[in-house]
């Protein structure tokens, strides 16, 4: 589904990251882990389109993503959430949650002659998903005045609904809640079963090494270490870019 | 009858209150902070004003004024589609010099600082009464128009786009190309407002589409609240109205223009201390 070959990028004097190389197949939860700054979101932002490679190849589905602006990634399949929120704060959870369905909003005669209504349907899956994450009560209150983990399972519930086949989440359960952690947890292995990859990072090592097939160890932008959860345990490698030992 | 001065000040109402919800379409809804929109106002005034000049039916000169407004608006948005707050502000405030200067100093097409004058007016539109109602009627289709907009799914992805551009294009939303839409839609209606404007004075010239004629339509745009149109048309009422008072207070024209930008100038001063999202403002000023 996705291979990554050589990919380099610098910025200025840094090696963000260091010739790496690592696939996701379909139906498997990779995670990518590693100390703050050793690469992981770069490789994200790489993968998205936010920042350019200086070398090396992003392949998904056969296609190489390099020189592709961030929409047409989105729209080759692959959908994201980042690190700090990025919810449309001014519009209502609905709203932030519609927008992630389809493009038919940009097309601007079409809705301005009324043939891109918001239909039942529409509304019934932003609902169901809602439903899903145990926020529908929420549906109608404004983005910026809901509670950090809220904005994290709001932010989820647009990355699901933004249609894809790969799904990178940068560190969904950073600062929520246990309860709010198996939900997400729940909802991410429900994507896997339903033939999707998914790549993330976290830093929550009982969260990653329950959800993850395949795990892969970053440190100073190169790739140290991967394999299965219970390897990368005891691997010196991890325990040394983790632990200093 | 309704007496002539009232007719004449309503009459600025309605174009002042067109090229308001026009800028709200890009500033407050668009979050585009488009300086550039007093151009695309004087674009629609001389354009509707060589059409008219040169025999072209009222109708068509208004409509093809519009849309050569609307075509400069595209053509803005094409080098400023990556900017953004300030250096969107500056190079849309650069394209406003631009425009002016070239009204100022091609003078074969333009008059240069003596203008264009005696520009037709349709004689079922010479009673300023009538011509009142005719401004009236567009300014509630375009007042409807932008209002339709704003309400699609469509307005609702310019919204997006305004608080998080990333985010947007992360949904696959081609957002440069929204903006370019909002911006085209933005200046033909300043355009419109501009052929509304040059045929009823039926006289212009650069110095009525220069940074002291932004100010106010920044004001009714700012005091009226961001993302708000009954706000603006309160606020363009308010604008437009607030410096009358100073015509009978026996002050020379000459201190009426500086006066008028000083109270400009206070009535900002209150509402954005007072009420920071001014009159039905829904999302704050940054």
């Amino acid at each position: 589904m996705l291979t990554i070959n050589n990919l380099t990028k610098h910025f200025g004097g840094v090696k963000a990251v260091d010739n790496c190389n690592f696939q996701i197949e379909k139906g498997k939860i990779v995670a990518l882990i590693g100390p703050n700054g050793s690469g992981k979101t770069t490789i994200f932002n790489l993968i998205s389109g936010i920042v350019q490679a200086n070398n090396g190849e992003i392949i998904f589905n056969d296609q190489n993503l390099i020189g592709s602006s961030v929409d047409k990634i989105s729209n080759f399949g692959i959908s994201r959430i980042f690190q700090q929120s990025r919810l449309f704060k001014n519009l209502c959870v609905i709203d932030n949650l519609l927008l992630a369905l389809d493009n038919e909003d940009t097309k601007l005669w079409k809705n301005l002659f009324g043939f891109n209504k918001t239909t039942d349907e529409k509304v019934a899956r932003v609902r169901k998903i809602l439903a899903e994450l145990n926020i529908l009560d929420i549906e109608n209150t404004l983005a910026s005045e809901l509670s950090f983990g809220q904005k994290r399972l709001v932010e989820l519930a647009r990355a699901i609904l933004n249609p894809h086949e790969l799904l990178l989440l940068d560190e969904p359960v950073a600062g929520v809640n246990p309860k709010i952690r198996k939900i997400i947890a729940e909802l991410i292995i429900k994507i896997k079963n339903e033939g999707k990859g998914v790549l993330l990072i976290e830093h929550d090592m009982v969260f990653t090494l329950g959800v993850s097939d395949y795990i892969i160890v970053m440190d100073a932008g190169r790739v140290i270490a991967e394999g299965l959860p219970q390897d990368i345990r005891k691997n010196e490698k991890v325990l040394e870019a983790y632990l200093g030992r | 009858m309704i007496d002539a001065y009232f007719i004449h000040l309503l009459i600025l109402i309605g174009i002042y209150l067109i090229l308001g919800i026009s800028l709200q379409l890009s500033l407050g809804y668009g979050g585009l902070l488009n300086l550039g929109h007093i151009a695309f106002f004087g674009i629609g005034a001389y354009a509707f004003a060589l059409l008219s000049l040169h025999g072209f039916p009222f109708a068509l000169s208004i409509l093809v004024a519009s849309i050569i407004s609307g075509l400069f608006g595209w053509l803005l948005s094409v080098p400023t589609k990556k900017l953004k707050g300030d250096y969107l502000a500056l190079v849309t405030l650069g394209f406003s010099f631009v425009v002016y200067a070239v009204l100022l100093n091609w003078t074969s097409i333009t008059g240069g600082a003596f203008g264009l004058a005696n520009i037709p007016r349709p004689s079922f539109l010479s009673d300023n009464f009538l011509f009142l109602l005719f401004v009236y009627a567009i300014a509630v289709i375009s007042y409807l128009f932008i209002s339709r907009i704003c309400g699609t799914r469509f307005g609702k992805l310019i919204e997006a786009i305004r608080d998080d551009e990333l985010a947007a294009k992360s949904l696959g939303k081609n957002t440069l190309k929204i903006k370019s839409w909002g911006l085209v839609i933005s200046a033909f209606f300043a355009g419109l407002a501009g052929s509304l404007f040059a045929s009823y004075i039926t006289f212009i010239d650069p110095s009525s589409f220069t940074l002291t004629t932004l100010i106010p339509i920044l004001l009714i745009v700012i005091i009226g609240g961001l993302t708000s149109l009954p706000g603006t048309v309160l606020a363009t009422i308010v604008v437009v109205l607030i410096p009358e008072p100073l015509r009978f207070l026996g002050f020379s024209s000459s201190v009426i223009g500086p006066l008028q930008q000083i109270l400009y100038a206070l009535l900002l001063v209150v509402i954005i201390y007072y009420k920071p999202r001014g009159f039905y403002g829904k999302i704050d000023l940054e």
